[in-house]
C-alpha cells in the first residue's frame, strides 16, 4: 500500500468501478471510497480529503463529473483525473478549464494512473 | 442660381412692405402738431413726415413733400427745398416712376450745390446712385457712388465712407467684377470694424457671401453667413436673424444637407411668424417643402408646397388690391395737380390691367407647376415602390433557395449519420456474438463442469447485453429501446439456456411498453437475466412444476416497477438474502442500488418475490 495516498473513485458503472478498484489495490494504491453520484462525491471529497479523485464525466442522478469537480475545487484544491468513455470536444474543453492532472479515455490504463500518482507524490 | 436671386429680391421687396415696425403714434403726434405750428417749424415737420419712407404710403408723402416745397419756396429756405425734392424723389422711386424720381434728385443736388451744403450734396449723390442702380444703369450708379465716396472722405465721415465703398462693391458685384467687389467690401469692412459699426459689419459679411455665392465658392458663403449671424444675434436684431438663418438654411438645402438646414429653417420661420412677415413665412414654406423632398417625405413636401401656393395666391391678391388703391389715389392727386396728365393716367390704368393679366398668368403657371410636381412625385413613389418590391422579392427568392439547399444538406448529413450509427450498433452486437462464440468454442474443450458453467453464464450475460443493442438499432430514434421487448427476448434466452429446467415451469408476463434510454436498459437487462435465471435454477429443486411471474409497469410518479416472483421453495425466514447470495445476484443488487440509484427488495411470500423500483429519467439524453 502507498503511504497515506488515498484515491476516491467516482464512477456510475458498478462493474467498471469495481474493476478499477481491484486493479488499483493490486497496483498498491489505497482506495478511499467509490461512489456513483456527483453529490456524494462532493461530500466525500470535502469531508475525507482524498489525495486524488478519479472522476467519470457522465454520471447519473444530478451533477455530472465536471460540475462535481467545480464544486469540490471551489473549496479544496484536490488533484482530479477525468475519465470518459467518449468525450466530445466541447466536453473536453469544459473539463480542461479546471486544470485536471489527467484526462483518460476508457478503458482506463492503470499504468498511466500510477505515473500520475508518482508525479503527484514527487511534487 | 437665377431662381434663388429672384427669391432673394422678392424677400427684400417684402421686407419693405411688412417688416419695419410701426411708428404710428409718433406720426399721429407729428400730424397733430402740424395743425398748431407755422413757418419754419411747420416746414421741418412736413419734411419729416415726407421722409417717413416706411411708415407712410408714397402718395401721402408726396402730398407732405409738395406742401413742404411750397412752404420752403415761400420762406426761401433752400436747404428745406432740397430736402423736399429728395423726399419727392424717394416717393416717386417707390411708385416706380424712376425718371421723375431722378429729376427730383437732380433738383435737390442743384440746390445743395448752390448753397454748398456738403451733407445734402452727399445725400443727393447717394439717392442718384441708388436710383440708377435699380434702373440697372450701373455706370451712372458707379459714377455717383464714386462722387459720394470723395465727398464723404472730404468730410472725414468714416461711416459715410464705408457706406459709399459698400455701394461701389454692390455695383462691381452686379457687373460681375467680383475681385473689385471684394476689394471694396474689404475696405468698407475695415472701416466699420474700426468704428465698431456692428450692423454694417454684418451687412458687409452678407454682401461678401453673395459674391462668393455667384463665384460658386460655397464654403466661403457659409463662413460669411455664419459670421453675419453671430453679429445679428449679438445685436438681437430679429429681422436680420430671420433673414440670415433663412440664407444659411438655403445653403444647406442647396448642398443636400437637410438635417443641418432644418434648425435654421425652424428659427427663421419662428421669427418670421413673430414679426408677422408674410413674405418670409411664404418663402420658408417653400424651403420646408424642399427639405421634405430631400429627406424623401414626399407627402409632407407636397403639403408645404400647397401651403406655399395658398399664401402666394393670397399675397398676390393683396398686392394687387394695394396697387389698384394706390393707382386710384395717385389718379385723384395728379388730376388736381395737372389736368394735362389725363393721357398718362390712361397708360397707368392699362399698366394696372397688365399687372392683373400677369397675375392671372402667374397663377395659371403656378397651378400647372403644382399639378406637374404632384404627378412627378406620384410617379417617382410608384417607381421606387416597384423597384423595392422587385428587389425584396429577388432577395427572398435567393434566401429561400439557400435555405432549401442547407436543409437538403442537413438531411443528407443526418441520413449518413443515422446509417453510421446503425452500423455501429449492429457491429457492437455482432462483436458481442463473436465473443460468445469464442467462449462457446473454448467451453467445449473444457472438462470441468464448474468452469463450463461459468463460461455459459458469461455467454448468457453478453447475449443479454447484445439483445439490448439489437433492439437499439431496430428502434426509430437510436437512443431509446422498448424495455418490454428486451425483457421478453432475455426471458426467451433464459428458457433456452436452461431448457431442461424451464420445461416444467410456466411463465406469466404482464408488461407495459416503456421506452428507456439504453444507459438504463442495458444494466436492467442484466439484472433481469440474473433474477429469472436464478429462479429457474434454484426455485424448484425437485423438478416439480412451478410458475414464474414477471410484471413491468410505470407508476404515476414516473417510476419503473419490475417484479419477478416464483412459487418455489423461497428462503428460510431467518436468512437475509443479501448475505447468502453469489456473485451474480451481488452484481444485480450493485447495479440497481449503486448504478441505477434504485431499490431492490427480496421477500418470501408464496416463494421468492423480488421487486425493483427505479426512476425512469436517470440520465440526461446524449442525443
Amino acid at each position: 500500500m502507498e503511504d497515506s495516498f488515498k484515491v476516491l473513485i467516482v464512477e456510475d458503472e458498478i462493474l467498471v468501478a469495481r474493476s478499477l478498484k481491484i486493479n488499483l489495490v493490486k497496483a498498491g494504491v489505497d482506495v478511499l471510497d467509490m461512489t456513483a453520484k456527483g453529490k456524494n462525491a462532493v461530500n466525500i471529497a470535502l469531508q475525507k480529503n482524498p489525495s486524488l479523485i478519479l472522476m467519470d464525466i457522465r454520471l447519473a442522478n444530478g451533477l455530472d463529473g465536471i460540475e462535481s469537480a467545480e464544486k469540490i475545487l471551489m473549496k479544496k484544491k484536490i488533484p482530479i483525473i477525468f475519465m470518459s468513455g467518449y468525450a466530445t470536444e466541447k466536453i473536453k474543453e469544459r473539463a480542461l478549464k479546471l486544470n485536471p492532472v489527467g484526462f483518460l479515455e476508457k478503458p482506463i490504463d492503470i499504468y498511466k494512473v500510477k505515473q500520475i500518482i508518482a508525479a503527484l507524490k514527487k511534487s | 442660381m437665377s431662381v434663388k436671386k429672384i427669391m432673394l429680391l422678392t424677400i427684400m421687396f417684402l421686407i419693405c412692405i411688412n417688416v419695419i415696425p410701426s411708428y404710428s403714434q409718433e406720426i399721429d403726434t407729428l400730424k397733430n402738431k402740424l395743425q398748431n405750428v407755422k413757418g419754419i417749424e411747420k416746414l421741418k415737420i412736413l419734411n419729416k413726415l415726407a421722409g417717413c419712407y416706411w411708415e407712410l404710403p408714397p402718395n401721402e408723402r408726396i402730398t407732405f413733400a409738395n406742401q413742404a416745397f411750397d412752404l420752403a419756396n415761400k420762406l426761401n429756405d433752400q436747404k428745406s427745398k432740397a430736402d423736399a425734392f429728395n423726399n419727392l424723389g424717394v416717393a416717386y422711386n417707390q411708385l416706380d416712376e424712376t425718371q421723375k424720381s431722378l429729376s427730383y434728385f437732380m433738383n435737390a443736388l442743384d440746390i445743395a450745390e448752390q448753397v454748398n451744403d456738403k451733407d445734402r450734396i452727399a445725400q443727393s449723390f447717394l439717392n442718384l446712385g441708388q436710383a440708377n442702380f435699380y434702373l440697372n444703369h450701373f455706370d451712372k450708379a458707379q459714377e455717383y457712388f464714386q462722387k459720394l465716396l470723395e465727398i464723404r472722405k472730404e468730410l472725414g465721415d468714416k461711416q459715410g465712407i464705408s457706406m459709399a465703398l459698400n455701394h461701389l462693391g454692390n455695383v462691381m458685384a452686379k457687373t460681375k467684377r467680383y475681385d473689385e467687389a471684394l476689394d471694396y467690401f474689404s475696405k468698407s469692412l475695415t472701416i466699420r470694424k474700426e468704428i465698431n459699426y456692428k450692423m454694417g459689419i454684418s451687412q458687409i459679411y452678407n454682401n461678401i457671401a453673395n459674391v462668393y455665392f455667384d463665384l460658386g465658392e460655397m464654403n466661403n458663403v457659409l463662413e460669411y453667413r455664419l459670421k453675419s449671424l453671430e453679429i445679428v444675434r449679438e445685436l438681437d436684431n430679429k429681422w436680420e436673424i430671420a433673414i440670415t438663418t433663412y440664407n444659411i438654411a438655403e445653403y444647406y438645402l442647396y448642398h443636400n444637407e437637410p438635417d443641418k438646414a432644418y434648425p435654421y429653417l425652424l428659427e427663421s420661420q419662428d421669427l418670421a411668424e413673430k414679426l408677422d412677415n408674410q413674405g418670409l413665412i411664404r418663402d420658408n414654406l417653400q424651403f420646408f417643402s424642399w427639405y421634405y423632398e430631400l429627406i424623401e417625405n414626399y407627402p409632407k413636401a407636397l403639403e408645404y408646397l400647397k401651403d406655399y401656393a395658398k399664401l402666394t395666391k393670397k399675397q398676390f391678391s393683396e398686392k394687387l388690391s394695394e396697387t389698384i388703391v394706390e393707382m386710384q389715389i395717385k389718379y385723384e392727386t395728379e388730376k388736381k395737380e395737372k389736368e394735362g396728365q389725363a393721357y398718362k393716367l390712361k397708360l397707368e390704368k392699362s399698366h394696372s390691367e397688365m399687372v392683373q393679366l400677369l397675375f392671372l398668368l402667374t397663377v395659371a403657371l403656378f397651378t400647372t407647376f403644382i399639378f406637374y410636381y404632384r404627378y412627378r412625385i406620384k410617379k417617382k413613389s410608384a417607381l421606387l415602390l416597384e423597384d423595392l418590391v422587385d428587389q425584396r422579392t429577388h432577395e427572398l427568392q435567393q434566401k429561400f433557395h439557400e435555405l432549401e439547399q442547407a436543409k437538403q444538406q442537413i438531411q443528407n448529413n443526418l441520413k449518413v449519420k443515422e446509417k453510421l450509427l446503425l452500423e455501429l450498433y449492429h457491429r457492437t452486437k455482432n462483436n458481442m456474438q463473436i465473443i460468445c462464440s469464442m467462449m462457446n468454442l473454448h467451453a467445449l474443450k473444457l472438462d470441468d463442469q464448474k468452469i463450463k458453467a461459468v463460461f455459459q453464464n458469461l455467454d448468457d450475460k453478453i447475449h443479454a447485453m447484445a439483445i439490448v443493442h439489437q433492439k437499439l438499432y431496430e428502434s426509430k430514434d437510436l437512443s431509446h429501446v422498448n424495455l418490454k421487448d428486451c425483457l421478453i427476448d432475455i426471458l426467451t434466452l433464459v428458457k433456452q439456456s436452461y431448457s431442461e429446467l424451464s420445461n416444467q415451469i410456466s411463465f406469466h408476463t404482464k408488461m407495459e411498453d416503456i421506452n428507456l434510454l439504453v444507459d438504463t436498459a442495458a444494466p436492467l437487462g442484466l439484472v433481469f437475466y440474473e433474477l429469472t435465471s436464478n429462479a429457474v435454477q434454484h426455485a424448484f429443486p425437485n423438478q416439480e412444476s412451478g410458475e414464474i411471474k414477471v410484471n413491468l409497469y410505470l407508476t404515476p410518479k414516473n417510476e419503473i416497477i419490475l417484479d419477478v416472483s416464483d412459487n418455489g421453495i423461497g428462503l428460510p425466514l431467518e436468512f437475509d438474502i443479501k448475505k447468502i447470495i453469489g456473485l451474480g445476484l451481488e452484481t444485480a443488487i450493485g447495479l440497481v442500488e449503486y448504478q441505477l440509484g434504485g431499490e431492490i427488495i427480496f421477500e418470501t411470500r408464496n416463494g421468492l418475490y423480488c421487486k425493483i423500483v427505479l426512476k425512469k429519467e436517470l440520465y440526461k439524453e446524449r442525443i
